[in-house]
């Protein structure tokens, strides 16, 4: 589904990714982890189209199609997600508008025709109970005022609603409490499918006790420097990053 | 002639014909002595350079002193739908238009009286005294509100510029009193469908007592050949609240001058302001909040869009007196443009004379937030739709605020109005 080769990625006059290569197939979840600073955020954020990440080598394709030439919105219709550390607050557009904005824009670039208003409503109730979302969260602004575990819990109920074919989630789990954290690796975990792929970049490995990725890769200096199966998480728990940063600058 | 010179030319005209009754004719006297003393503001004067004052130099306004049953009856299309639970009072061109009201007197603990007596403190104002002075001069009614202690109203006062085809000038004053514990909900608004160029220059003067809660909205409205001026002091008790959520769409060339001062321990003012503005309106605001207790507190938003040649302006100047400690203060003031050739200004001022005191502000004039624009994109939404929902959000954001949502979808749709092609199919949507 993913497939990185080579990716170089500058943001202003900084060289964040250098050589970044990985390929994330169908079906699977990988996580990435790394010590602050070594390009996880810069790698999500360049996968979504974000301004001012700017890929100065190297190649992406998701399902065959060049990632790196389509504009955000493409991307994101053609069924890339990106669920942010720090999602923003929109105040005067509520959330009901733009779930279904967002939704109706993913099905148009589908060819179907515009939901119908009341069917939305009934679909978003459905997933808002799943994710124990309050349904007044659905006329008030987006983010407006939310807790950071209520922005959190926000991302993952747009991803449910939008079902996009690739999710790529940046540091989630960061300032969710235990029952928060469960909430959302259960609207994750619902997700997971044969046809779709989901990058967790997180920093810790609480995530992924609730979440069992495939495959963990360390991102270093903007590089992938080591990968393993899940037990590679546990491992890095135990013991840091500096063994595995030492055994590849050897 | 001089602007200055033809109002007092104007004056001599009418005066023998403004009732004592409001004010003394010594009393409109010395308010007009106020303003020759000062002279009219001018371009050169800082807190005056981005009011449009011109309009004045080039037109003369011709004060109302008579309404009639036939103009009232045409100016009854121009309301606005009433609002649930308020008692509405009506001005045309100034003049109360008692068929259009509810009754005068006193409800529910608060008294309305349109010929009240000024009193001799109106207008006198730290801030700029000239155009408060030039209401007092020139006032036939006053609007009072008293409301006693405890008591409960909702008010809806409409100032409409109904004249057709003469270039009239209104002088609205009002002056609101909210006993101690009283609760206040306050809707001002100004309008006018007509083309043809009127002034109007008001004046409002609020005190509110300890412990009450006043909640005023004022919207203006406007017609495009509009000159608006207004003046509005507050005093805000100890533990009292005043929230002012103002928001400005019409007039040629608008300037509000607002003075309040949080004079008891506790006292608390929020104050939020929108405009948006197209065509070549000018729309400019100079308010000074001063904390004169311990422990008050100021909130204060401003959002302006200005498209085409429009240009808006707004100076939100604190003061923290000496007497102020444990006071705080917040100011977000944001301007966008819209227009390749639209201005904006936009400046927080802080005065502090004590420790112990915070004082936020943050202010920006530019272009819409990149951050909310890619969160939009990273949605699929589409740029020119992201663009247009963000235009939306920054116009309505405080306006979100007002609890009285009958009037806020009024507000919306007003809004809605003024947006054109895509940004309008997406307002549409939103209302």
């Amino acid at each position: 589904m993913l497939k990185i080769e080579n990716l170089h990625v500058t943001v202003g006059d900084r060289k964040v990714l250098n050589g970044l290569t990985l390929e994330v197939p169908t079906g699977e979840v990988h996580a990435i982890m790394g010590p602050n600073g070594s390009g996880k955020s810069t790698l999500a954020y360049a996968l979504a189209g974000r301004p001012g990440y700017e890929a100065t080598q190297g190649r992406v394709l998701y399902d065959g199609q060049d990632l790196l030439a389509m504009p955000a919105e493409e991307r994101a219709r053609a069924g890339v997600f990106l669920g942010f550390q720090y999602p923003v607050e929109i105040p005067g557009v509520n959330n009901v508008y733009l779930l279904k904005a967002a939704l109706n824009a993913r099905r148009k670039a589908a060819g179907l025709a515009e939901i119908d208003a009341f069917e939305f409503l009934e679909y978003v109730r459905g997933k808002m109970k799943f994710m124990q979302m309050d349904e007044s969260f659905l006329s008030r602004g987006v983010n407006e005022s939310f807790s950071g575990g209520e922005k959190k819990r926000n991302e993952i109920l747009q991803m449910l609603v939008l079902e996009p074919r690739l999710a790529l989630l940046d540091e989630t789990d960061s300032g969710l409490d235990i029952d928060a954290m469960k909430i959302v690796a259960q609207g994750i975990n619902s997700l997971r499918g044969p046809d779709r792929s989901i990058v967790l970049v997180t920093h810790y490995q609480r995530l992924l006790d609730h979440v069992q990725p495939d495959r963990v890769h360390v991102l270093s200096r903007g590089r992938i420097v080591h990968s393993g199966g899940p037990e590679l998480a546990l491992e890095l728990e135990r013991r840091g990053y500096d063994w595995v940063l030492e055994a590849s600058a050897a | 002639m001089s602007a200055l010179a033809r109002l007092v030319s104007d004056h001599a005209t009418v005066a023998g014909s403004l009732p004592a009754s409001v004010v003394t004719r010594d009393g409109r006297q010395a308010a007009l002595g106020v303003v020759s003393a000062l002279g009219l503001p001018g371009g050169r004067e800082e807190n005056w350079r981005y009011a449009n004052l011109r309009p004045l130099d080039e037109l003369r306004f011709v004060p109302q002193l008579t309404n009639n049953a036939a103009a009232i009856e045409q100016a009854r299309s121009l309301l606005p739908e009433p609002l649930a639970g308020f008692d509405r009072f009506v001005f045309m061109d100034g003049l109360f238009a008692a068929p259009l009201s509810a009754d005068t007197g006193s409800a529910r603990g608060v008294s309305i009286d349109t010929r009240a007596p000024l009193d001799a403190a109106f207008g006198q104002y730290s801030t700029d005294a000239r155009f408060g002075a030039l209401a007092v001069a020139f006032a036939p009614e006053a609007l009072s509100i008293t409301a006693s202690a405890n008591a409960t109203r909702d008010i809806e006062i409409l100032f409409v510029a109904a004249r057709e085809g003469t270039e009239s000038a209104s002088y609205p004053a009002v002056t609101i009193h909210a006993g101690e514990h009283a609760r206040l909900r306050i809707v001002e608004r100004h309008l006018g469908a007509a083309e043809s160029a009127t002034f109007s220059n008001a004046a409002i003067d609020l005190r509110i007592g300890p412990a009450a809660q006043v909640d005023h909205v004022r919207v203006q409205q406007l017609g495009a050949g509009a000159v608006h001026f207004d003046t509005l002091r507050a005093e805000i008790g100890a533990d009292a609240g005043y929230t002012l959520d103002t928001v400005a769409l019409g007039a040629r060339s608008a300037r509000t001058t607002l003075h309040a001062r949080l004079a008891g321990r506790g006292a608390r003012i929020g104050y939020a302001h929108s405009v948006a503005l197209t065509e070549a309106q000018v729309n400019d605001t100079y308010a000074v909040i001063e904390h004169a207790a311990p422990g008050t507190e100021t909130t204060q938003d401003y959002r302006g869009i200005a498209a085409g040649r429009s240009s808006v302006a707004f100076n939100g100047h604190i003061v923290m007196r000496p007497g102020a400690a444990g006071s705080a203060s917040r100011q977000s003031l944001r301007s966008l443009l819209a227009g390749p050739g639209a201005g904006a200004d936009v400046r927080p001022q802080l005065e502090i004379y004590t420790d112990d005191v915070k004082a936020s502000h943050g202010a920006t004039s530019g272009k819409l937030d990149e951050h909310m624009l890619f969160y939009l994109l990273s949605r699929g939404i589409e740029r020119r739709v992201g663009q247009s929902l963000l235009k939306w959000a920054f116009l309505t954001g405080l306006v979100a605020r007002i609890g009285i949502p009958a009037l806020r979808t009024q507000i919306e749709r007003a809004f809605a109005q003024r947006f054109t092609g895509e940004d309008a199919a997406v307002a549409q949507e939103l209302v």
